[in-house]
């Protein structure tokens, strides 16, 4: 393990879900026709949040003060597996990626007994939707790593990212699938559109927005905060799949940012130019992700057993 | 194994002292009783999991028995060991659960002395190496529990329940005499260790034999078709029964499975396939179901169907690596077997105990009208959501431990160079993702429904939860939690009946040796990460103001409980996705007019197997007994002439030859 790379992520990953935010608004606005906020707004929207204090609904438990740091803690502990800066990352081990998803598992566990906290009709309405969705969402990264293992022949995120992007003559179509994959489950994990409209006003049309109404303070930071860490930990894994290891650190960081940035634009894009889908829509959606996974794993599998 | 038999023999004299004493007493003196045969039973198969020597003894009895092998080893000692501890956590939790009852002057010592029964004949199950043996003990086990869930017999619907249970367990029973039977004519004698040789000489036959004892024991298990008595029998039980039931005794089916397989040697591919296959579906069934229910306790019945059906998963992994000859699936797929079956009994009696603490103060098992319970109920509330955490797997508890491994055997398998098991571990892979989110779904409005929230109505009862209802399930919660930190702990517990099963004899390293530290590692930081995070909301908040208000009603001003989501809209979503495979009823008869009456809304889900198979068949051979009702007429001058043809027909018979 490249002690420097590692180092690295940490803030890599603590510092750019601002930045990634930023670009996506601004993406939204420039196609708007509007100038936009400072790409930096929601780091000064998350100071502004943590100076601020705090107003709690007289109807919850402890589960509702607990959960926004929860949440925050199991975004934060899946980005200590993640491969970031050249395939590395802060503690890898065989079979990282299970833990990736329980630990991102248990923070939306968290978050959604929070909404049901409350005792409000909407919240429980947001929680029933966050739940059913990511029924939708699970095997759709299994499959879509487990491919990535097949390919591979590695079982932790670390050696499977190392060895990819190496693999020159591998099927370009299993790493333009497996990077459609992970960029639908950005959007899903995201709540962006077509899933989730961060920007709606109307409760009965929200997913996330309306799971934390009763939010506020350090809380509401911590929640969005942990949202956009979220996007860039799952959004990391492109960039690992099509740079080369062998690239130096500092066109290998630049390639990374170029990429990251990239992808908000492109979130930014599908955000301006379509609406959120209906609800009972939005779970064909998720299954696409499902149906590219087979579609990676069929690629895979045609050029592990058809090229011999 | 003097040891582990006078343990047994504890729990039987428990049975019988209780029996002399007071109403009152029964109880505890059955607890006192059941702390140190616990231990007692518990030593021996320490001491097998640590050196991984079997005990033995063999008892001669007269014919038809003769040789009876009590054989103590690595598989036997891990089931012991669950066994054992769960059922002094159950007795410990009846003496609570049952007071109101035998303060309503409810004799409550036939009940003790079948759990004497039950908690003995399930441990002699592990040991016995006699088919003959063996099958009466399972027989008394049966029977035992059938009592333990007909306590409350005089409502219906548990008498109803029980019988269901009776009838299921000796429809089982049947296949398991069958293929007894015929492996005893095929080698001889009644001993487990004659067995192997049959199974090895002829594989056509060893497959039908195995797939006799996974329905026999598969229907104790409750894999999917044959799961029927389950949902019907825990919420009929009471509290600690549906505990030990769900968590220990439904694991002795597979046991039984496994101990077949270790007779077996190695299994016939198609086996494999076939376990798999089953399991997949009890764990996809079982999670649909389990996500309809309104009433709790069937929701936790049907998570054990679900549960069994991954660690049904884990076998038919494990079976597939020895067909193939896959050490790492092998050890990967029973690995993670156990280790989710010993999690899962933590898990399961602590939401059945937690469970049976609402009914306790509620009087209800109904969901719907619960609400906001984490108030009145702290201790409560917190074991439930460590027990609803655990089962879904989540960090830092013990359920992910189990099914880490699961995940791992199913990579292998795709990892494998073999076009099939590339396939079928692709589809379990995806299968165990979509359960596992399925249980998150399920578990967070049971949590949700019953203890967040403000009360849907108002349910009177006790006004706390007695202490010996509290200790057993901070134990269980506690262990859950244990478990999680260290890993180690699991892993080592099932190295050595790994060993056996995998038919490995020699010492090699079992499973990844670096694995638990990492996971503990990361576990811990999680943890450490929550706590800090917390703190630093705490230290910002300091001297800000924190003030409360009502929730949020977005604009509408006078919401009231009944406004709040209910269970059945927390499902609905997905429910409908289903509705082809889960059969929902669904009617409704909306308000009309310029002045509405009140409307209705009903939706149900009907068990498949129950109303498209068992009932159908069930009516069909109620019509065919009927066919005889004209031949039983009741009068005695017709039986008189039935005993008199009879005689003239045997006169006949004898005069002719």
């Amino acid at each position: 393990m490249n002690v420097v790379d590692a180092l690295l992520n940490i803030p890599v990953l603590l510092l750019l879900p601002f930045l990634y935010i930023g670009v996506i608004n601004r993406v939204k606005s420039l196609w708007a026709g509007r100038i936009g906020p400072p790409l930096f707004q929601s780091l000064f929207d998350f100071i502004r949040s943590m100076k601020k204090g705090e107003v709690i609904s007289r109807e919850t438990s402890f589960l509702f003060v607990l959960a926004p740091s929860l949440t925050l803690a199991a975004v934060l502990s899946a980005g200590l597996v993640t491969p970031v800066i050249r395939g590395t990352s802060i503690l890898g081990f065989e079979g990282d990626f299970i833990f990736f998803a329980y630990v991102l598992a248990a923070g939306k566990f968290f978050s959604i007994l929070a909404a049901m906290d409350t005792g409000s009709s909407f919240e429980g309405m947001g929680a029933a939707r966050e739940a059913t969705f990511s029924v939708f969402v699970e095997p759709a990264f299994f499959l879509a790593v487990g491919s990535l293992c097949f390919v591979s022949g590695y079982t932790r995120f670390e050696t499977i990212f190392t060895v990819l992007p190496g693999m020159a003559e591998m099927a370009p179509l299993v790493k333009v699938l497996a990077v459609s994959v992970i960029f639908v489950l950005v959007l899903v994990e995201g709540s962006r559109v077509p899933v989730d409209d961060p920007n709606t006003h109307l409760e009965l049309t929200m997913v996330h927005e309306v799971m934390v109404l009763d939010n506020s303070g350090p809380d509401l930071g911590f929640i969005q905060y942990a949202s956009a860490a979220r996007m860039v930990i799952l959004s990391s894994l492109i960039p690992n799949l099509v740079i080369p290891r062998e690239t130096g650190l500092l066109t290998w960081v630049l390639l990374y940012a170029v990429t990251l940035m990239a992808m908000a634009a492109a979130i930014g894009l599908v955000e301006s130019v379509m609406a959120r889908l209906r609800m009972i829509h939005v779970p064909q959606f998720i299954l696409l992700a499902s149906a590219l996974s087979v579609a990676v794993l069929a690629a895979s599998v045609i050029y592990t057993y058809g090229g011999r | 194994m003097t040891l582990f038999l006078s343990g047994i023999g504890l729990y039987l004299a428990g049975g019988l002292a209780q029996s002399m004493m007071t109403n009152r007493l029964k109880g505890k003196i059955f607890a006192l009783f059941s702390a140190p045969a616990a231990l007692l039973v518990i030593l021996p198969s320490f001491q097998v999991l640590v050196s991984g020597q079997p005990l033995q003894k063999v008892f001669h009895f007269p014919f038809p028995l003769e040789e009876v092998p009590l054989v103590l080893d690595g598989p036997a000692a891990f089931f012991v060991l669950i066994i054992a501890s769960m059922g002094l956590a159950a007795a410990v939790y009846s003496t609570g659960y049952l007071k109101p009852y035998v303060d309503k002057g409810r004799a409550a010592g036939p009940h003790y002395l079948n759990m004497a029964l039950l908690m003995s004949f399930m441990l002699l199950v592990t040991v016995i190496q006699n088919a003959l043996a063996f099958l009466i003990a399972w027989e008394i086990m049966s029977l035992s529990s059938f009592f333990l869930v007909a306590f409350e017999n005089e409502k219906k619907e548990v008498f109803d329940a029980a019988l269901h249970y009776l009838v299921a367990m000796h429809v089982g029973v049947v296949f398991l005499i069958s293929a007894f039977i015929l492996l005893s004519i095929k080698s001889g004698g009644f001993g487990f260790n004659g067995f192997s040789e049959v199974f090895k000489n002829d594989p056509h036959l060893a497959s039908l034999l195995f797939i006799f004892f996974f329905i026999g024991f598969g229907t104790k298990a409750g894999f999917f078709p044959f799961h029927v008595w389950l949902p019907k029998a825990h919420p009929a039980a009471p509290g600690h029964i549906s505990g030990i039931m769900s968590a220990v005794m439904i694991k002795t089916g597979i046991y039984g499975i496994l101990r077949i397989l270790t007779l077996m040697g190695t299994p016939p591919r198609g086996v494999g396939y076939f376990v798999l296959g089953i399991s997949v579906v009890s764990a996809v069934m079982g999670i649909l179901y389990a996500m309809a229910q309104r009433d709790t306790k069937r929701l936790l019945a049907y998570s054990s169907i679900e549960n069994i059906g991954i660690l049904g998963m884990g076998m038919g992994i494990g079976m597939l690596g020895l067909s193939y000859e896959n050490q790492a699936m092998t050890l990967l797929g029973f690995g993670g077997c156990l280790i989710h079956l010993l999690n899962h009994s933590i898990a399961k009696s602590l939401l059945f105990f937690s469970a049976g603490a609402v009914y306790h103060r509620t009087h209800e098992r109904n969901m719907e009208k619960m609400g906001g319970l984490i108030r009145r109920m702290r201790h409560t509330a917190l074991f439930s959501l460590t027990g609803s955490a655990a089962v879904c797997g989540l960090p830092p508890l013990n359920g992910f431990i189990g099914k880490f491994l699961l995940y791992l055997a199913m990579i292998k398998a795709i990892q494998a160079s073999n076009p099939l098991l590339n396939t079928v571990g692709i589809l379990g892979l995806a299968a165990l993702g979509f359960v596992s989110a399925a249980a998150i779904l399920t578990f967070s409005k049971m949590f949700g429904i019953v203890f967040l929230g403000i009360p849907r109505e108002n349910l009177d009862g006790p006004k706390t939860t007695p202490l010996s209802m509290l200790v057993p399930m901070g134990f269980l919660a506690a262990l859950a939690l244990l478990i999680g930190l260290f890993p180690h702990s699991v892993f080592f517990l099932v190295e050595k009946p790994l060993l056996v099963l995998s038919g490995n004899g020699g010492t090699a390293d079992v499973l990844p040796v670096a694995l638990p530290g990492k996971i503990a590692l990361a576990f811990a930081l999680f943890i450490g990460m929550t706590a800090g995070l917390l703190l630093l909301r705490k230290l910002l908040l300091k001297g800000r103001a924190v003030s409360t208000a009502p929730t949020w009603g977005c604009g509408y001003t006078a919401p009231n409980p009944r406004m709040q989501y209910t269970a059945s809209s927390f499902a609905r979503t997905f429910m409908m996705l289903y509705k082809p495979l889960t059969r929902m009823t669904f009617s409704i008869e909306a308000p009309e007019g310029e002045f509405p009456r009140k409307g209705k809304l009903e939706t149900h889900f009907p068990d498949v197997i129950e109303n498209y198979v068992i009932t159908p068949v069930t009516r069909g051979i109620d019509r065919f007994i009927k066919l005889f009702g004209r031949v039983q007429g009741g009068a005695t001058q017709q039986y008189i002439l039935y005993g008199l043809l009879f005689l003239v027909a045997a006169i006949l018979w004898v005069l002719g030859s």
